[in-house]
């Protein structure tokens, strides 16, 4: 019986308890700040919490000089995190990943950084592409030497390199929980797959799966990559050499991109329809792309076939330069389901008018809208938009 | 065939109750003591206090009574934890001694959904609980994750 009902003597494993309801990063590091010993019966980095709702990290111009700027969906409120790492402007974000930041830059290397515990994970360089046959510093604007499938070689610049050679770089897990992670590429203009293990010094192609570039996802210990036409290529890349098999669907007709998304129970195909658009401001018109539509198809291995969804139900997707996402809005108070958050990450045109515009948003598959995010109202214009902002998962390990 | 066996127990300020042991038996330090048959007088519990063991035997005997839905249920539980954190406190601390697994979790979800969405000092607020940082303590915490204390 206690006579003065102190809190912070409880028990450590009552506390322990406790903190093992909080869902939020934010709460269990609020926790953590209460009392001394509270802090000292829980650990630093807590290793249960679920999947933390996205922020989205906006764009240097937005952030300020306490750092880049992470817009919280829920809350409305900008977090700051201070990034220099990748404020550097050599350097083009190229994957968001369980919670780290893929970085490559013109030197050539690459590498990735947790922004939470600031941890950095260095990742084989450009160089190390079985495709890239040279790099000459001194060749001013030709550095890189590539060879195409074709055998013919041609030449990159640093900017064009770091700019277009990367599409996405997708991660199986964070490093701090899983030394043994795999990355995974996609070469934007050869459609390669190539992937390394951690401690691998190169990057290895994946020739059976060349093509499957759209998106490419990992969960249950495979990595699923998609193709322009629906197929799928699942790549085991557990043993010495990559082990291929085909998920074989009808061909996918229309649509100008697509993703791939694991929700808990199923396997999601959804396809990006743009249009192009006349951006008229500031005396001038840009020819921009502008998102109008998203299909979302289930995976029916009966079949196999995919199949039309009209509803997303509770799933909330995050799309784009991401790793893709889904998770279910009942977990996070003030969010809606059936909604698909989306950025910008395909078309460096929209990047080279002076005045263009982000295309980001969500599309509400109940009725086919598509709404901006608080932070980005529609046909705001501001300089200096680089780079597009991203779906970035807070992670504390 | 179910006997109707009935246990003593006895607390800290001497009140008796009895109890049957199909709920008693809720908790897992009664249901040891059962077993090892130790029970033909009343069971002390010196670690609980008669308004205290008052409260868990309502928990008990709502969570063992036939015919009563989830949603019934459901709504017991947040009537039942509609209390001032010094209850709260003291259920807790005997749910702990008593091993009720159950009832503890119960508790500790409802602690963790009063520190939910709150700054530190709302939760000191919250449960009278004293900061004991020092400033140069704070400032270091703080800093680790400032974002998260703007």
């Amino acid at each position: 019986m206690s006579v003065d009902h102190d809190w912070s003597e409880l028990p450590p494993e009552l506390l322990y308890t406790i903190v093992n309801n909080l869902t939020n990063l934010n709460d269990y590091l609020h926790f953590r700040a209460v009392c001394s010993t509270w802090r000292s019966s829980t650990p630093t980095t807590p290793k249960n919490l679920p999947i933390q709702l996205p922020w989205l990290m906006l764009p240097k111009n937005r952030s300020n000089l306490h750092g880049t700027g992470f817009f919280n969906l829920v809350n409305n409120k900008l977090h700051f995190l201070s990034l220099p790492e990748a404020s550097n402007h050599r350097r083009r974000r190229c994957g968001s990943s369980n919670g780290w930041l893929i970085i490559v830059d013109e030197s050539p290397l690459i590498f990735m950084i947790n922004p939470i515990t600031k941890v950095t994970v260095n990742l084989p360089p450009v160089t190390e592409f079985p495709n890239v046959v040279n790099f000459d510093f001194y060749s001013v604007g030709r550095e890189f030497t590539v060879r195409s499938l074709g055998g013919e070689v041609y030449t990159r610049s640093l900017k064009e390199m770091r700019d277009s050679f990367i599409r996405k770089v997708v991660i199986s897990n964070s490093p701090s929980r899983d030394p043994n992670f795999i990355a995974m590429v996609i070469l934007n203009e050869t459609g390669e797959l190539a992937y390394c293990k951690n401690g691998e010094n190169s990057w290895r192609f994946i020739d059976d799966a060349r093509f499957y570039a759209e998106d490419v996802i990992y969960f249950d210990g495979l990595f699923y990559a998609v193709h322009k036409s629906g197929e799928i290529a699942v790549c085991d890349l557990s043993g010495g050499s990559p082990s291929v098999s085909f998920i074989e669907t009808p061909r996918q007709i229309g649509g100008d991109m697509q993703y791939l998304v694991k929700t808990n129970d199923e396997l999601l195909l959804v396809t990006r329809f743009l249009e192009l658009d006349i951006d008229a401001a500031y005396h001038q018109l840009d020819v921009v792309y502008k998102t109008v539509e998203f299909r979302v198809f289930r995976l029916d291995l009966d079949g196999p076939k995919w199949e039309i969804m009209n509803s997303l139900g509770d799933n909330m997707l995050f799309l784009g330069e991401n790793s893709s996402l889904a998770l279910l809005a009942s977990d996070f108070p003030g969010c809606e389901g059936n909604r698909i958050y989306f950025t910008d990450d395909y078309c460096e045109a929209n990047y080279d008018g002076v005045n263009g515009n982000h295309d980001l948003g969500y599309y509400n598959l109940e009725d086919g809208s598509i709404e901006a995010l608080s932070c980005y109202p529609r046909n705001s214009h501001s300089m200096l938009r680089w780079p597009p902002p991203i779906w970035f998962t807070p992670n504390p390990c | 065939m179910s006997s109707t066996k009935l246990l003593t127990l006895k607390t800290s300020d001497g009140e008796e109750f009895k109890l049957d042991e199909a709920v008693a038996v809720k908790s897992q330090a009664i249901k040891n003591m059962v077993e090892d048959d130790c029970v033909s007088n009343a069971i002390p519990l010196p670690n609980v206090d008669s308004k205290t063991m008052t409260k868990v035997i309502e928990y008990w005997k709502k969570h063992s009574e036939e015919g009563v839905s989830k949603d019934q249920l459901n709504d017991f539980d947040k009537g039942f934890l509609e209390v001032h954190h010094s209850v709260l406190y003291d259920l807790l601390l005997a749910a702990n001694y008593l091993n009720d697994k159950e009832l503890v979790d119960v508790i500790c979800q409802e602690v963790a959904d009063r520190i939910k969405g709150k700054t530190p000092e709302e939760i000191r607020k919250e449960f009278d609980i004293k900061n004991d940082f020092t400033p140069e303590e704070e400032e270091k915490i703080r800093q680790e994750n400032a974002w998260a204390f703007d």
